[in-house]
């Protein structure tokens, strides 16, 4: 795979991505909600009350909680991380989308594989894209929230990593499955509803670690699961789905 | 034929889809460097399969493909489809990025040509901030085929470059393509064979993946029985008896006799017998074999 290539294959993505303006509203609107105000109104909640909540999960005798102490402790080992995976699914599986089977949709596939490009080089080139803007995107809400966690106190330095574990581990997972997903779908409709049914089994899967796993392994855990997901998905999109079947 | 005055090549290639379907079933077939080639053959006979292998976007099932002697995707291939332009098949056009954007996406990739002079000879000054999907089919084929010679290629892949245009815009891009096959290897795949006709001289007839036929067209010309068309005063019917009374096969069509007859050779004693048997012929013209005819010949033998 040629750098050069895969340079001039992301400038044109990350342009056309950016054009898209139903692309790019979802994609800034659900993760402004997803990662910024949802936390922002849990962490004012948390400060302000939510013990009654919090003694019920505590009481709960789930593995997750019998080490969370403090209230606001549930905001960073349990909704805080939850929210971020949600967020680190559903932000690239909306561009993955679009980058793909917008390709497919209109034929323009063709056009580009008249140029001295290849499949792999595409396909990588448009991954990249979606990570680029999944990151300009996603992570100025994050690194707010976590300046915030900090500033408040109910996060420490040693919290910051467990916290983008999962975050990172679900967009690698999102883009895989995406990829998978997409490839597998015919047009956008398929593609959506495909994404949608993946994220709600995604979401049980999260809360079940993040309840079952206690101590502070239980991000990273959460982490590596959702890295194996992806990885998985990852290998049967390129292995068995592949790109040629749009060209079949 | 050496190594290095290939061109194209195909060498026992199959190619088989996922679904199942045989495109293409071990064809070898090679056209030299400098060659003009059309690659014909009805639907699913394997044209556009070819030239998705030769474009690296396809991988052989069997056999391999070289294009300007590298094997397609083997480790020197980058470099040799660099050197080759690619106009496809009635490709969708991108609805968010311009006709300036586009070029300058194949000269980055090609790694040169000029965006502003290819702009500049294709007409397309005008459009060169529209979005390609915004433009008429005429100027769409234009900026493919703009993007397909931006880098002064040794090799054209065109894949039926003027389908679904009106005449108009079909004759501006053959009058573009005239220009930019000369002393360029050019594959040529076409329904149309008018346009194979007057863009080629080598012709390969594909028919369910296999090669029917890989000859030049003057040849094939040269091998089919020569025909002379007549026309008389006295009717069809009549003429039709006397030239059979000749020896010489003939039908009627339209109203002249088509014969089986040559011009040259033939044709000048079978007048003087016509005439000097009262039958007034009044048109007698040879009939060069058209490229549908030996398409359609070769294809239902």
């Amino acid at each position: 795979m040629r750098a050069g290539v895969i340079r001039s294959l992301l400038w044109k993505e990350t342009r056309q991505i950016g054009r898209n303006r139903t692309a790019m509203l979802t994609a800034t609107m659900l993760p402004f909600v997803i990662l910024f105000l949802a936390p922002i109104q849990l962490l004012v909640a948390m400060h302000f009350g939510g013990g009654a909540e919090f003694e019920e999960l505590r009481d709960s005798q789930l593995p997750g909680f019998s080490d969370v102490t403090d209230p606001r402790q549930l905001l960073v080992q349990f909704f805080y991380p939850m929210l971020l995976v949600i967020g680190g699914l559903l932000l690239p599986s909306l561009t993955t989308a679009y980058a793909i089977i917008a390709e497919r949709e209109r034929r323009s596939l063709e056009l580009l594989i008249a140029l001295p490009v290849t499949v792999a080089e595409i396909l990588t080139a448009k991954l990249l894209a979606v990570l680029a803007v999944t990151a300009v995107i996603g992570l100025p809400y994050v690194a707010v929230v976590l300046t915030l966690l900090l500033i408040l106190g109910v996060a420490d330095a040693a919290t910051i990593p467990a916290l983008l574990a999962p975050f990172t581990a679900a967009v690698a997972c999102s883009i895989g499955i995406s990829l998978l997903l997409t490839l597998l779908a015919r047009d956008f409709r398929t593609a959506n509803n495909l994404s949608g049914a993946f994220i709600l089994p995604a979401i049980l899967l999260t809360v079940g670690i993040l309840s079952a796993v206690g101590g502070p392994a239980r991000t990273y855990v959460l982490a590596i699961v959702l890295l194996t997901l992806g990885a998985v998905a990852m290998f049967v999109a390129l292995r068995w789905v592949s790109f040629e079947r749009y060209l079949e | 034929m050496n190594v290095a005055d290939v061109a194209i090549a195909f060498d026992g290639t199959s190619k088989r889809y996922r679904n199942g379907t045989l495109a293409l079933r071990e064809v070898t077939w090679s056209i030299p460097v400098g060659a003009r080639a059309c690659l014909l053959g009805p639907n699913g006979s394997g044209k556009t399969t070819s030239i998705r292998l030769l474009q690296g976007a396809l991988s052989p099932t069997t056999g391999w493909v070289s294009l300007l002697g590298q094997e397609v995707n083997g480790p020197h291939y980058a470099d040799a489809r660099r050197q080759c332009g690619i106009v496809p098949q009635s490709a969708g056009m991108y609805a968010d990025l311009t006709t300036a954007e586009y070029l300058e996406l194949a000269r980055r990739l090609y790694e040169r040509g000029d965006v502003a002079s290819a702009i500049e000879a294709f007409g397309l000054g005008e459009h060169r901030d529209k979005r390609l999907a915004q433009l008429s089919g005429g100027f769409q084929r234009r900026v493919v085929v703009a993007a397909a010679l931006l880098s002064e290629p040794a090799v054209l892949l065109l894949d039926e470059p003027t389908v679904g245009l009106d005449p108009v815009a079909a004759r501006e891009v053959h009058n573009y393509l005239r220009t930019a096959m000369k002393g360029r290897t050019t594959l040529l795949c076409t329904h149309n064979l008018a346009e194979a006709e007057a863009l080629c001289d080598d012709v390969i007839i594909l028919r369910a993946g296999e090669v029917l036929l890989h000859e030049p067209l003057a040849a094939l010309r040269e091998r089919r029985r020569p025909r002379t068309r007549l026309v008389a005063r006295q009717g069809a019917e009549e003429l039709a008896k006397a030239v059979r009374a000749h020896g010489h096969a003939a039908e009627v069509v339209d109203g002249a006799v088509i014969g089986v007859i040559d011009a040259q050779s033939e044709a000048p004693t079978l007048l003087r017998a016509l005439l000097s048997e009262g039958i007034d012929v009044y048109e007698c013209r040879p009939l060069p074999a058209t490229l549908e005819e030996l398409f359609l010949e070769a294809v239902g033998r």
